[in-house]
């Protein structure tokens, strides 16, 4: 989105040749000045020679010989609109034609395109005024730019909009297939320019007439004859929208913070406080025998200061959080490149706000290699290049060798600039510089702090690549504003919310008390089991390298506490395969285990492959619902009923309600009398004497719970 | 708990019938009067602090130390998944790499390179004998493991009256060749995979995306079961209910809410908002019926479902970094979270303190699991290695 490249250029005039080709008939257009959509310039009497090209309806100009070109805007539209900074027909010398040319070159257009204007400051003006521009920013390449990417051609020194001038007024050349096909790469269907303003009209949820939307882009359109309409803005922006992401999904993501700035706020408000002249950390100026060290506080002072102020009990805490700080890029040790804190003497110094993380610094490569080759211009000692740093430069040499006079060039201006300052000023402006560079080019082996998450760098709009040294800065001005939301969404967001409201209102709530009780009981409950708080029988594999634990506990062996547990709840019971069986044995006993069986047939259901899922609910009907069923289960009509309307479209989900209802029955009643019954006190007797296999490993009933192969380690 | 589940379906079953005529200013008025009478109705439940109460039972005196260093991959730790034999692990990393480790020998088993950057996120299935991936493809895919014979006995132990224990996509299904033939692409979004985990099955797939959205899918088939869309940003992690009778998931995401989805409605029952940026993980309490969420904004919330809002806040003022991942011990008495700051901190779930805080990684923690056993949880990091801790 750069603000800068683009398109439409500026060529020097016509050749003689050309433009005596060219007849000049002056046409004379009824064309307001400021153009809208639907005038309609073929109604215009025809004069001359040339007719206006066609235009429908919608503005779009028609050229019969080149259906594909539609732009939308004439030339003396674009001319009286404001473009080009008024440069455009400025008399410029020629790179291609290695001509000059003056002021022949707009004299060639018809005289009412240029009514009203200031030929000196709107037409030929030498110096580019972006307030002349329709939308008062400047955009566009310089000639030379053009000339030397080789876009410009020598019947048109210009470029393409005097291309376009030619052709509207009835030239017809070689070059047309050419310019054309730019026009559609800019501004066609399909081109850049036209979908990133719009992509950008949508994701900022704007209007499409919204100039405040990316003026920069507008501005490059309005240079390719073209502004954007509102069927074309919809027609696109309804396939963004079936695409990509909903504008009500970019609405929330566009004014969000990216996660870094929130660090950065929380890091700067506290280096504020420790600024603070009264209550922050005491800064010094050093002096000894011959130097003197300005600005410097000490690492001890700063770990103090961060125990005091952050309650933090622990030094190695304080000393942690202070060198992550400083790894920001917040101060600095003024001697060593590896960011660290110590808590001792070493001194430290403040980044200037200017180097600050959160002023989104990306630096690039080239500016890196300015910033190197300056050090070796000022050869004093302390500036020295590090053994990393020589490294990296040479490497940057090597990879930037077109261009590093141009670098080169660039660290002699920087360095010169530099020795104006004043001697301790300047010292403490190198560490800084210094510092910035250490936080993003870090010595090897220290962490980048700059590094994102790439499921977070999307949203990185202040990430922007900014130039530290350049002077013209390649600055993004586009500010992504996000409009009101219509009435339409404001209506729908706000019966959500009540709708989610009056949900949350019909919701029959526990107190806090009641829940906190029940966490609280629960953790109190299965602290044995936790090996994070009771160590385990025998060792903790990881601790001891011993894993007898893991083979003991995987067997069928069933320990009194094994046991113990199922007593905590239904689902702890049900969860152990051995609980399971015990549990089935009981329920046999009371001629109720097809309950269990029926419960655990439509879990497992819900976690079989889609293909088997008919199968497998016919077979569990059949087995547990249907009339003739050998195992009936025990559920009342009213279930039946659904299950059995439920069974006309046959899903996961279709014995939902009967497995509740069984469920629920087992719960409340089975396990209640399990829990009391002899079976299960007799079971835990058994297990309680030593005899690892009370009633018999028979293998009663298979489970279906998956996480059964606590299996694993044979070894 | 199915008797909210129920109320919910009927509550949403009777939208708001004409409100179309009803001017926005009136819907307002409704909304502002809503909430009011939620506030009030909330503040009479209010009648204790999870903290306050959790003074009570003992402090807990938590030491670990880092018992194992896996060091094998070339880039940053993504993601990790314990396989149920407790001691093997799968990873994921920035470069495309996919590491199976037996971990409790601290070596590889396994290496699959994707042809991608940033695998996101991968799940061991349940049997053990595959994995799932995701990320940057937006895809996620199942690769079968090497060595996976010896958990295949474990279920074969158990043998089959009615129907066949689920699990274990068995090595008949391993065919030979190179890995890649062998991949199986099950979930396809239009954004990254941020999160993916088996559900208790081999079968199917639980993935959240950056497109906004949860799926959920048929391994065999590669059939998109169900969606579950109602974020209004990237979804980053998703965890399905550890109860018995849980139909139910959550999700986290950069919209700043936590989600819980019915999985046979396809539809959000409750949502909490009060972290202040994106959610970065969430993960249950073992009964399922709270969770925890972690997030940039450098606290662990915990959800209570049946109060229906936030419980706790684990935080601290010299706490300034974003959390990655949370999980709890096996009593949930134990909260741990992977932080920014290359911490594991160590809270007391009840009493809301800071137990302990674990330094080894060198570089962000950005993901963190408890071994099914709890015996020991392991950390991966963006410096490139694993830690098992205990």
């Amino acid at each position: 989105m750069s603000t800068s490249a683009n398109s439409s250029t500026r060529t020097s005039k016509p050749k003689g040749k050309s433009t005596k080709r060219l007849k000049r008939k002056k046409v004379e257009e009824k064309i307001l000045p400021e153009f809208s959509e639907n005038q309609l310039d073929n109604k215009s009497p025809k004069t001359s020679k040339f007719s206006v090209p066609l235009r429908e309806n919608n503005g779009v100009f028609i050229f019969q010989d080149h259906p594909e070109f539609k732009p939308n805007l004439s030339p003396k539209e674009v001319l009286q609109a404001g473009s080009f900074g008024g440069t455009y027909y400025r008399p410029i010398k020629s790179g291609v034609t290695k001509e000059s040319y003056g002021p022949e070159v707009w004299e060639e257009l018809p005289k009412d395109w240029l009514i009203g204007l200031n030929i000196k400051k709107q037409v030929a003006s030498p110096n580019y005024d972006v307030n002349v521009n329709k939308y008062k920013v400047k955009c566009g390449g310089s000639l030379e730019m053009w000339e030397s990417s080789n876009w410009i051609k020598a019947q048109d020194p210009y470029g393409w909009f005097q291309w376009y001038c030619r052709f509207f007024l009835g030239r017809r050349s070689d070059d047309d297939k050419r310019q054309i096909s730019r026009w559609l790469r800019c501004a066609g269907e399909t081109g850049r320019w036209r979908n990133n303003l719009i992509g950008k009209i949508f994701r900022a949820h704007g209007h499409y007439n919204d100039k405040s939307v990316s003026p920069v882009v507008r501005q490059v359109l309005l240079h390719w004859a073209y502004v954007l309409t509102e069927p074309d803005y919809k027609k696109r922006a309804a396939k963004l929208k079936t695409t990509n992401l909903t504008p009500s999904q970019n609405e929330a993501t566009a004014v969000r913070d990216s996660p870094n700035k929130i660090l950065y706020n929380k890091m700067e408000h506290l280096i504020d406080k420790m600024q603070d002249d009264k209550t922050g950390v005491p800064i010094k100026t050093v002096k000894s025998l011959l130097t003197k060290i300005p600005d410097v506080f000490s690492g001890e002072d700063l770990v103090l200061w961060l125990i005091n102020n952050l309650e933090i009990t622990d030094q190695d805490e304080a000393i942690h959080l202070g060198s992550l700080i400083a790894s920001h890029g917040y101060f600095f040790p003024i001697d060593d490149h590896v960011i660290t804190l110590k808590n001792d003497g070493s001194f430290y110094r403040f980044q200037r706000q200017f180097y600050w993380p959160s002023k989104g610094w990306d630096p690039e490569n080239t500016e890196y290699a300015v910033y190197l080759c300056k050090r070796t211009m000022q050869n004093k000692a302390r500036l020295e290049l590090a053994d990393y740093e020589a490294e990296n430069l040479a490497r940057l040499q090597r990879s930037f060798s077109k261009n590093w006079e141009v670098i080169f060039a660039r660290a002699e201006k920087e360095a010169k600039g530099d020795r104006k300052r004043d001697k301790i000023q300047r010292k403490v402006f190198d560490s800084q510089e210094r510092a910035f560079w250490d936080v993003h080019r870090p010595v090897p082996g220290c962490v980048n702090t700059c590094e994102v998450d790439i499921k977070k760098a999307y949203w990185y709009k202040d990430r922007t690549k900014k130039s530290v040294y350049n002077s013209s800065p390649r600055k993004s001005t586009e500010k992504v504003t996000v409009n009101a939301p219509t009435e339409a969404e404001t209506r729908d967001a706000i019966q959500v919310l009540i709708k989610s409201l009056q949900r949350q209102l019909d919701r029959h709530c526990l107190k806090m008390s009641k829940v906190c009780e029940s966490l609280i009981s629960y953790t109190e409950q299965q602290k044995g089991y936790d090996p994070q708080m009771t160590p385990v029988e025998p060792s903790n594999p990881w601790v001891t390298n011993e894993d007898t634990y893991w083979t003991e506990s995987r067997a069928k062996d069933i320990t009194p506490r094994r046991a113990t547990r199922w007593k905590f709840s239904f689902g702890e019971l049900l969860k152990d395969e051995q609980g399971r069986q015990q549990f089935r044995k009981f329920l046999q006993k009371e001629y109720s285990a097809e309950n269990l069986d029926f419960y655990l047939a439509c879990k497992d259901l819900k976690m079989q492959p889609v293909k088997k899922a008919k199968e497998l609910i016919r077979k569990i009907y059949k087995d547990f619902l249907s009339d003739d069923s050998p195992h009936p289960i025990n559920i009342d009509s009213k279930i039946m009923e659904i299950t059995d309307k439920n069974m006309e479209v046959p899903d996961r989900y279709c014995f939902e309600q009967a497995q509740e209802h069984i469920y629920h029955l087992m719960k409340n009643d089975s396990y209640a009398r399990f829990l009391k019954s002899d079976h299960y006190k007799g079971f835990i007797t058994a297990v309680k004497k030593g005899s690892s296999k009370p009633y018999g490993q028979s293998r009663a009933h298979p489970g279906y719970n998956p996480l059964q192969n606590d299996s694993s380690s044979e070894s | 708990m199915p008797g909210y589940r129920l109320i919910n379906q009927i509550s949403m079953a009777n939208p708001k019938a004409g409100s179309q005529s009803t001017s926005i200013a009136e819907l307002r008025k409704e909304a502002d009067q809503l909430k009011i009478k939620l506030n009030e109705d909330r503040k009479n439940l209010d009648d204790a602090k999870l903290f306050e109460m959790g003074a009570k039972p003992d402090i807990v005196n938590y030491q670990a130390r880092c018992r194992r260093i896996l060091k094998g991959h070339s880039s940053k730790v993504l993601d990790l998944d314990w396989s149920l034999d407790k001691r093997r692990i799968v990873s994921s990393s920035q470069d495309g790499k996919v590491l199976v480790w037996d971990c409790f020998a601290a070596s590889k088993e396994q290496l699959i390179s994707l042809p991608t950057t940033w695998v996101n996120a991968c799940a061991f299935a349940p049997s053990g004998c595959s994995i799932a991936c995701g990320g940057l493809d937006n895809k996620c895919c199942v690769f079968p493991v090497n060595a996976c014979s010896y958990s295949n006995s474990g279920s074969n132990v158990a043998g089959s009256t009615t129907i066949r224990p689920s699990g274990a996509v068995g090595p008949s299904d391993v065919c030979s060749g190179s890995i890649m033939q062998q991949r199986k692409v099950v979930a396809m979004h239009t954004s990254y995979i941020s999160a993916c985990s088996f559900t208790h099955s081999d079968y199917q797939i639980l993935t959240a995306s950056g497109d906004g959205s949860c799926a959920l899918w048929d391994v065999e088939s590669s059939q998109l079961l169900q969606s579950f869309h109602g974020h209004q940003s990237d979804v980053m992690d998703a965890a399905l209910n550890p109860m018995e009778t849980g139909n139910l998931f959550i999700s986290g995401g950069c919209d700043k809410r936590a989600c819980v989805w019915d999985m046979r409605t396809a539809k959000c029952v409750q949502s909490f908002q009060t972290h202040k940026s994106d959610i970065n993980s969430v993960r249950w309490f073992p009964t399922g019926e709270a969770f925890a969420t972690g997030s940039d904004d450098a606290t662990i919330r915990m959800y209570d479902l049946r109060a229906d809002r936030e419980i706790a806040c684990y935080e601290k003022k010299s706490i300034l970094f974003g959390i990655n991942s949370v999980d709890f011990s096996v009593s949930g008495r134990i909260i741990f979270g992977a932080y920014n700051d290359y911490l594991v901190h160590v809270w007391d779930t009840i009493k809301g303190t800071k137990i302990n805080s674990l330094l080894g990684h060198e570089n962000r923690v950005s993901c963190l699991k408890m071994s099914p056993d709890g015996t020991a949880f392991c950390s991966g990091s963006w410096d490139t290695t694993l830690r098992v801790w205990a």
